[in-house]
């Protein structure tokens, strides 16, 4: 079987190809970086909180009594207020309102407050690059885009996609073996990288464009679109003071025996006239939750159909379980990690090809090693930083990524300072583990700030490796 | 059963197949294996559905084909043995040669790019509310096809010799598209 394009062809997509890569490398390495440790974010919550025991099981009567707890002390809201329940990916019950969340005790009162700075921070820096929430957003969406064009330009770039199949060269020849391995993680990953781009690009471009579809099919009103889509908003029977949370977990219970009780949304907290929006999550499907209505005593009122509903709700209610790899347990969460962390070496091997063609080095050598290893480094620095109590991380960061760039492009060794910056992120990661268990005086209560501090053990052993194989080369 | 055992094996199978026919090997069947290696690869959605429905089959028949793979592929890496490479020389960035070069990319980045996705995006919406399906249903696919249709521009409008072409074709695409729309 002969699959080929010409060459001029394929010489014009693989200059194409480069534009395109140089142009988003940078932010395309920060969010494939961060988007695989975000694919962990539920964990590494708990793993930042780790003297909380997990939770399986629950007392509707308990949830409630926390809630009213919560309208006692808050009395005025700005904005939802969520619940979120126990599940065994997440065994913690919390309750978010006014910019704030905590955690539910088994007594059903509020607890201690949730507080996730590190998670926090990844999820900024995938989702929004740090940058103003709209821009941002806006920003990473257009990355997924563009890494739908690099899938599309490297295909075509790519002559021999079928004789190479399986041709891993490494050492050797720079170029031959980053070559090989960009192309190899490329072709046989390309599913996955696609799938991501289009799913990723989803969070900030789905406003415009329901704007222009608000405009086709529903004369510019964009909130009758969402209703289409989202579900409008039902008519409730006024509240009478006697919220009832047992009887609507009774009632989901007989109408979707299945259904894992997910999250639930206070609408109109407080007020007369407040609903109860129960999200349960359908472990046959992709979609995040189906979403129950009940008045506040409890009366089941609809759902709102994603689950079986139109495909179309079904596909854009899916988004979130397939970009993240929240289905089917730890081993698709390992795969996505090992698959977040391929796009990240192809985008890395990618430039580094780019940059090995040029046959000499000046100071886009320099920063793009600050720019690959200094991340690292400025991350665990920045978290370090934070523990100590001197600054918060994003500007501890960044601030750390400037004095990389600065150092690196003071020595004018590329590699010399990659090596230091392995070394150094090995360290790093070390000693932050170490910080970890003397901050929380070794008690960890959740196994999953075991499995996390083992995995960074992991990570650190593997820098140390290669930071040794790159001190014998 | 068939899902979690029987999927993984027999795209171990196909994919072991495929190996075998690149590298040239079982020459008595040298006209099967290939298409045997790919018919096993497509039949492990079907296995995995047994266990998990069609949604999860397909996941996890990707998901596991792709990570086989790659680990086939590490596995019979060819480890060459270090190439005396000279190191590259330093050079100051020569800013004459180098910025304008860059800035008349940036330029056609920065033309091309914001073009290509507005007219994606009004492109995807005027075709795509031709559709004889309910609204939600083309709201979804043009959501799922609007990226690729903004990527495949962008790489068709940074791969074009003709400079002038892609914007000229993107604004007048655009203009048909709005005029679809709101004519």
């Amino acid at each position: 079987m002969k699959f080929s394009v010409s060459k001029a062809f394929s010489k014009q997509a693989l200059s194409s190809h480069s534009w395109l890569g140089l142009l988003v490398a940078v932010f395309m390495y920060w969010v494939c970086l961060s988007g695989t440790l975000a694919v962990l974010a539920p964990d590494l919550t708990r793993w930042e909180q780790p003297g909380l025991a997990p939770v399986s099981d629950y007392d509707p009567a308990m949830l409630q009594q926390a809630y009213e707890q919560l309208v006692q002390e808050q009395r005025e809201f700005t904005g939802l207020v969520t619940m979120r329940l126990p599940t065994p990916d997440m065994p913690r019950p919390y309750l978010s309102a006014n910019g704030q969340s905590w955690y539910i005790t088994e007594n059903g009162t509020l607890g201690t407050p949730k507080s996730h700075p590190v998670t926090d921070f990844v999820a900024e820096l995938h989702a929004e690059l740090h940058l103003p929430h709209s821009i941002g957003e806006l920003v990473v969406s257009v990355l997924g885009a563009m890494l739908a064009g690099l899938i599309l330009s490297g295909l075509f770039a790519h002559r021999r996609i079928l004789k190479d199949a399986f041709r891993l060269r490494r050492k050797g020849n720079p170029v031959q073996s980053n070559g090989d391995l960009h192309n190899r993680l490329s072709i046989w990953g390309l599913p996955f990288y696609l799938m991501i781009a289009l799913t990723g690009a989803y969070f900030g471009l789905a406003g415009p464009l329901n704007s222009l579809y608000a405009d086709a099919f529903y004369e510019g009103d964009q909130m009758a679109l969402f209703a289409d889509v989202y579900g409008g908003v039902p008519e409730a029977t006024a509240y009478n003071g006697e919220l009832d949370l047992t009887a609507a977990f009774r009632q989901l219970q007989q109408l979707d025996p299945k259904a894992q009780p997910l999250f639930i949304t206070f609408e109109n907290a407080g007020q007369s006239d407040q609903y109860l929006l129960v999200g349960a999550r359908h472990m046959d499907k992709f979609i995040y939750s189906e979403q129950y209505r009940f008045d506040a005593m409890g009366n089941f009122l609809d759902k709102v159909g994603f689950a079986d509903g139109q495909a179309g709700q079904e596909a854009i209610f899916s988004v979130y379980r397939l970009h993240f790899g929240h289905f089917g347990g730890p081993l698709v969460l390992m795969l996505y990690i090992g698959l977040g962390l391929a796009l990240t070496v192809i985008t890395v091997s990618g430039i580094k090809l780019w940059l090995a063609k040029r046959k000499h080095t000046d100071i886009i050598n320099d920063c793009w090693v600050a720019v690959v290893w200094g991340t690292p480094v400025a991350f665990v620095g920045a978290m370090l930083v934070h523990w100590a109590g001197l600054v918060s991380m994003t500007p501890a960061f960044w601030g750390l990524l400037v004095l990389t760039f600065t150092y690196s492009s003071f020595v004018q060794q590329p590699a010399r300072v990659k090596q230091q910056l392995v070394g150094l992120s090995a360290l790093a990661v070390f000693i932050m583990v170490t910080v970890h268990l003397i901050r929380f005086e070794g008690i960890y209560t959740d196994p999953m700030a075991v499995y996390l501090s083992a995995g960074w053990v992991a990570v650190a052993v593997a820098l140390a490796c290669y930071w040794h194989r790159l001190r014998k080369a | 059963m068939a899902g979690y055992l029987i999927a993984p094996l027999v795209a171990c199978m196909g994919i072991g197949l495929l190996l075998a026919g690149w590298q040239g090997r079982l020459p008595r069947f040298h006209h099967s294996y290939k298409p045997v290696g790919w018919a096993c690869i497509a039949a492990t959605p079907w296995l995995w559905h047994f266990t998990y429905g069609w949604r999860f089959a397909i996941a996890f028949a990707v998901l596991t084909v792709m990570s086989i793979a790659l680990l086939v592929i590490y596995w019979q890496r060819e480890v060459r043995p270090p190439a005396a490479i000279k190191p590259s020389a330093r050079q100051p960035v020569k800013l004459k040669l180098a910025v304008p070069g860059a800035l008349w990319q940036l330029w056609r980045a920065g033309i091309a790019l914001p073009l290509a996705g507005i007219t994606s995006m009004l492109l995807t919406v005027a075709v795509t509310r031709y559709l004889p399906w309910s609204s939600v249903n083309i709201i979804a696919l043009g959501v799922y096809t609007m990226p690729f249709v903004w990527g495949g521009l962008a790489y068709w409008s940074l791969a074009d010799r003709r400079t002038w072409r892609p914007p000229v074709a993107l604004l007048t695409l655009g203009a048909l598209a709005y005029l679809l729309l709101y004519a």
